[in-house]
């Protein structure tokens, strides 16, 4: 069209108009609007790119001829559009008009049909319960004809006591219109038979204002009597699933319908509202057994077979439930599967199984553990009726293996087997009864076990021995430890008796004190003593010693330790015996406590060591008198030495003085030499200190101090007593070789006694070689250590010798070949030595002259 | 050991011919002989001293005035047993002996021996400076009379016999002609020995010859 009015060069109006005609044909067609769209934008289009000129909108005469254009267009398709819906409409009514008229004649010919044939029971009844219509079916089941109930009250069919049931139902109806009620109930016959009805009923508005009951029944006798049975049925099944605790349930397969019974879901613990899939199942079973379910489901699928399988369900609780199931599979007409099938709730029995199997296993066990094995002996048939695992342990028999008495009877010992024999046909003869007996089994490794045996028979139907029934127990075991307890009891009877009799060797009684330190027990088993059992019995000890208040600290101290539960030994206390003589007791004791650890009191022995003491008081008495004379014979050894401790003394006091002298001559110089001056003061310092050192050591000889025994070097002792002796060697024309060995060990021993001794034996020396002439006056001091560690020093002369005679006489008190001295050196050096734990002695030798040695022991043996 | 090491001046020397007197110390008490050689220094005497006899005997003793300070008592060689060994040596030191406790039978026994003095402790010290010094004194003048008579015994060695016999002879107391008679010779002859020997021996007179002769001991040839 744009073409043709490009090729007329038409006016734009006159396009315009006609686009205005093809518009309005157009929407006759029905689709208007796309249809103008269509045109109009080719058209705008087509004008606006190829023909400008032609469209032009700039001329202002155009525009009012668009907008008529348009508004017409708009009009006229509408009008056209609603002329045509009009007459559409009207037409189709026409035509439902006279099919409905056909329809309902049919339609109500058919209903009445419907009605009267329908196999179910119709009533419509007015609100007072008195039958408008009944169809003939209805009428019929009855017994009535319907004439026979219309327009009389429709409770005559029902049972009296229905009646008022029916009414308020009616009622119901009529105050629910519209809404239908649905209800089962009897009817009677005309006959007098009663039918089971389900009735449906709706009351309606029925032309205008009336209203009606419309009544649906259905005879429902055999399905009624049908579920009752199966109800009563159902519910013997549910009783017995309950009691058997066994569900049941149903799947198809194919429809996926799953019926689960109650006890199902009890079993499963899922409500019984719930929807039973097959996937509740997996759900609870037990996660190990899960893959077993599915497998076991899933392979019965395929082959469409029977199955029955037993899993665990987990339930939400964390119980564990074992199910046995037995499925059936249904193959039905459709090809579909189902399932029908019953699962059981055996965890009762599975736990009864189980804690049957734990009780064997307790019992396997406890006759392992206890060595205990236990049998059944059939009499007749001479064989193991039962023999448990232990039997064939302890008797080393194959556990497969039947066992012949041969072989029984061959791992019997040979001594044992005719007792067994006798035990057995006793218990047989006895009929009954316990009876024990103990035997040895030899095993083929020749091992040897110990059995206790406890059995009883067993009397059968016939009144005689059956059965043998018993138990084997190994007191292998038990006998070596009866054994080793026997001979733990002898030893510790022995080893009681191997101490009682140290105790009493070495004390005179021994005594036991409770936990308040009274004496308990006092058994004297010398009578030395003569103290009285029952005088001390129940007494303290500071009760019954004598000392107590002389010696208040000695048994503070005492008390201490007793009640410090600390054991004490050597107590020596004081008492009388029951003479009334004292007597000394030494004590020792040892706190004693019970096995949780109370103090009990105190055991011990006591010694009466009152000869001991008095020993002791004479021995210190003694070395007291020797310790004196030591002292005197020093002071007379000093005595002998004046000379030459004077002439010590004056040595150094002379080059004092000297030094003294000089000392002021240096100074006195014209130029006075001091550090000569300096070296004669040091010099008189020095002898000062000498000549205190001489007078030290001889007060210490003078001293009459206590014996003080400490670790000396011998070599040190002989050098003081050189630097004491010297002038008197000098003087004598004695020369002195000393032999010291070094590094000797150190003795224990008092330094001026030995001092004393080495000075006794040296003045000694020195005073034998007096008379020699012809030849050197030699003097020789030795020290060395023997083999045993001792200390041997000797001090030898070469002066007149010793007699064989003399020889023995020599250390008596009071032999002396001297005019002056008491005779008393060597007696007392010997004692000296001796109470140093060593010996003097002379020493032979072939050259003139004497030796005299002592040997001492070493510190340490000293101590120990 | 010796008691120079204790001096509190080193360097004295017992051989060096000082013309100083040196004084022996022969003490086995160290304090002593340290005190005695301290005291003899502090008046400029030299000192050696000794811990004992052998110790000395075994030096050579110097050619100079001397003392020796002994000990009575010593360990070994004792006191007087060294004035024996010294006198049999004909070593004559003049000896003080010193004592701690002297007795009468050992001082006779050293007087005799030809002991100086012997002291006696405790003893002043002066006493012993002044028994060292006249020691020293004496030992000084015997060894002047000792020098003097060993000239005159080399220049009497010098002669010749026959001068000597002449000497001798002269000495006597014997007139020439005596002399001749005596040695068989002629007067003349005697007369020019007794020359010779005058004039040999160095005297300026007959009784200067004669004084020589007694000083060599060798007068004792009386004539007959």
């Amino acid at each position: 069209m744009t073409l043709t009015s490009l090729y007329l060069h038409t006016q734009f109006a006159a396009t315009a108009f006609g686009y205005l005609e093809m518009i309005l044909v157009f929407s006759l067609m029905g689709s208007l609007i796309p249809s103008a769209t269509l045109f109009i934008l080719p058209f705008a289009a087509l004008a606006y790119f190829f023909a400008p000129p032609t469209f032009n909108l700039d001329d202002p005469r155009d525009l009012p001829v668009v907008v008529a254009f348009l508004v017409a267009s708009i009009v006229g398709t509408h009008l056209i559009g609603k002329v045509r819906r009009e007459k559409e409409v009207a037409l189709e009514a026409a035509a439902r008009l006279r099919r409905s008229e056909a329809e309902l004649r049919d339609r109500e010919k058919q209903w009445r049909e419907i009605f009267e044939h329908n196999p179910v029971m119709h009533f419509m009844v007015n609100p007072t319960g008195m039958v408008l219509n009944v169809n003939t079916f209805g009428a019929t089941q009855l017994g009535y004809a319907p004439s026979e109930l219309v327009g009389h009250s429709v409770l005559k069919v029902f049972l009296e006591e229905d009646r008022p049931f029916v009414r308020e139902r009616v009622g119901l109806c009529i105050e629910t219109v519209g809404q239908s009620h649905t209800w089962e109930i009897q009817k009677i016959r005309k006959d007098g038979s009663v039918l089971w009805v389900r009735e449906n009923a709706k009351a309606m508005q029925w032309a205008e204002d009336k209203l009606v009951v419309l009544i649906a029944c259905e005879d429902i006798t055999e399905r009624k009597r049908t579920e009752t049975a199966l109800r009563r049925s159902e519910a013997h099944l549910a009783q017995a699933q309950e009691l058997s605790r066994t569900g049941s349930f149903g799947w198809n397969v194919a429809t996926g319908e799953v019926h689960w019974s109650k006890e199902t879901f009890r079993i499963f613990q899922y409500d019984p509202s719930t929807e039973p899939t097959p996937q509740l199942v997996l759900d609870r079973t037990h996660p190990e057994d899960r893959a077993a379910v599915r497998e076991t489901i899933e392979r019965a699928l395929q082959n469409e077979e029977d199955f029955e399988h037993e899993y665990r369900l987990l339930m939400p609780d964390g119980s564990v439930k074992h199910l046995h199931a037995v499925v059936r599979a249904f193959g039905k007409a459709s090809g579909d599967i189902e399932f029908v099938g019953a699962v059981t709730d055996i965890t009762a029995a599975k736990q009864a199984e189980q804690q049957l199997r734990r009780s064997e296993a307790y019992l396997a066990e406890a006759q392992h553990l206890s060595h205990t094995g236990s049998w059944s002996w059939d009499v007749h048939r001479l064989e193991f009726v039962y023999r448990s695992a232990e039997i064939d342990r302890l008797f080393g028999f194959d556990p497969q293996q039947a066992v012949s008495i041969e072989t029984i009877r061959s791992r019997i010992h040979p001594d044992d087997l005719p007792r067994l024999q006798e035990v057995s046909r006793q218990a047989i003869e006895d009929k009954g009864g316990h009876f024990e007996y103990d035997f040895r089994i030899l095993l083929p490794d020749g091992a040897m076990r110990r059995i206790h045996s406890v059995a009883h028979a067993v009397v059968g139907s016939d009144g005689n021995v059956s059965e043998l029934i018993g138990t084997h127990m190994d007191v292998t075991e038990q006998h070596a430890a009866r054994e080793r307890l026997e001979r733990a009891l002898a030893a510790l009877r022995e080893s009681e008796q191997r101490f009682r009799d140290y105790a009493e060797t070495a004390s005179d009684w021994l005594w036991e004190t409770g936990p308040d330190h009274r004496i308990t027990r006092f058994s004297e088993h010398t009578s030395a003593a003569g103290i009285l059992a029952t005088r001390v019995v129940g007494l303290l000890r500071w009760e019954i010693a004598r000392d107590v208040e002389a010696e208040p600290e000695k048994w503070r101290q005492h008390r201490a330790t007793l009640d410090a539960r600390l054991p004490f030994r050597d107590f020596i206390y004081r008492t009388v015996t029951q003479m009334g003589s004292p007597i000394y007791v030494r004590s020792s004791g040892k706190p004693f406590f019970d096995a949780d650890g109370n103090f009990l009191g105190y055991r011990g022995v006591s010694t009466d060591i009152t000869a001991t003491i008095r020993a002791d008081q004479a021995e210190r008495e003694l070395r007291k008198a020797q310790a004196e004379l030591a002292h005197v014979t020093r002071v007379t050894t000093l005595g002998e030495l004046t000379t030459s401790i004077a002439h010590e003394i004056n040595q150094p006091l002379a080059a004092i003085v000297t030094n003294g002298e000089a000392c002021l001559g240096w100074l006195g110089r014209e130029t006075p030499d001091l550090s000569a001056a300096r070296c004669s003061v040091e010099w008189i310092i020095e002898d000062g200190i000498r000549a205190s050192e001489v007078i030290r050591r001889i007060r210490a000889l003078a001293k009459k101090s206590e014996i003080e025994m400490v670790p000396v070097d011998i070599n040190d002792i002989v050098k003081e007593v050189i630097a004491l002796v010297a002038r008197e060697l000098v003087s004598h024309q004695v020369s002195l070789r000393t032999e010291l060995a070094p590094a000797l060990p150190l003795i224990l021993g008092d330094r001026v006694q030995l001092q004393q001794v080495i000075t006794n034996l040296v003045m000694n020396g020195i005073e034998a070689m007096q008379t020699v002439r012809d030849r050197p006056r030699e003097l020789v001091i030795q020290s060395s250590e023997d083999d045993m560690g001792r200390v041997h020093l000797a001090v030898t002369d070469c002066g007149i010798g010793i007699t064989e005679d003399d020889a023995d006489r020599v250390f008596n008190p009071f032999f002396t070949t001297k005019s002056s001295g008491l005779g008393m050196g060597l007696s007392i050096c010997r004692s000296i030595v001796e109470a140093h734990g060593g010996s003097l002695s002379i020493a032979r030798k072939q050259e003139p002259g004497a030796t005299f040695q002592f040997v001492l022991p070493l510190h340490k043996e000293v101590v120990s | 050991m010796t008691g120079l090491s204790d001096s509190p001046h080193q360097g004295v020397k017992a051989e060096e011919p000082s013309g100083r007197a040196i004084v022996f110390v022969i003490d086995d008490d160290v304090s002593i002989r340290r005190s005695l050689s301290n005291l003899f220094r502090s008046v400029n005497l030299d000192v050696a001293a000794f811990g004992s006899a052998q110790e000395m005997l075994q030096g050579k003793l110097p050619e100079v005035a001397s003392c020796l300070v002994l000990d009575v008592r010593l360990p070994g060689l004792s006191g007087l047993e060294l004035q024996t060994e010294l006198a049999k040596l004909n070593l004559h030191i003049p000896i003080i002996f010193i004592t701690g406790h002297g007795d009468i039978p050992m001082s006779v026994k050293a007087m005799k021996g030809g002991a100086v003095d012997f002291l006696t402790k405790p003893f002043r010290d002066q006493e012993l400076l002044d028994a060292v010094v006249a020691a020293t004194e004496r030992d000084r003048k015997r060894r002047e009379v000792e020098k003097t008579v060993a000239n005159l015994q080399s220049l009497f060695e010098t002669l010749s016999p026959r001068e000597q016999a002449v000497m001798k002879l002269v000495a006597a107391g014997l007139m020439n002609k005596q002399v001749a008679a005596e040695l068989e010779l002629a007067e003349i002859t005697v007369k020019i020995y007794r020359g010779r020997v005058m004039k040999k021996m160095g005297a300026r007179s007959l009784a200067d010859l004669i004084r020589m002769a007694e000083t060599l001991g060798i007068c004792a040839n009386q004539p007959e």
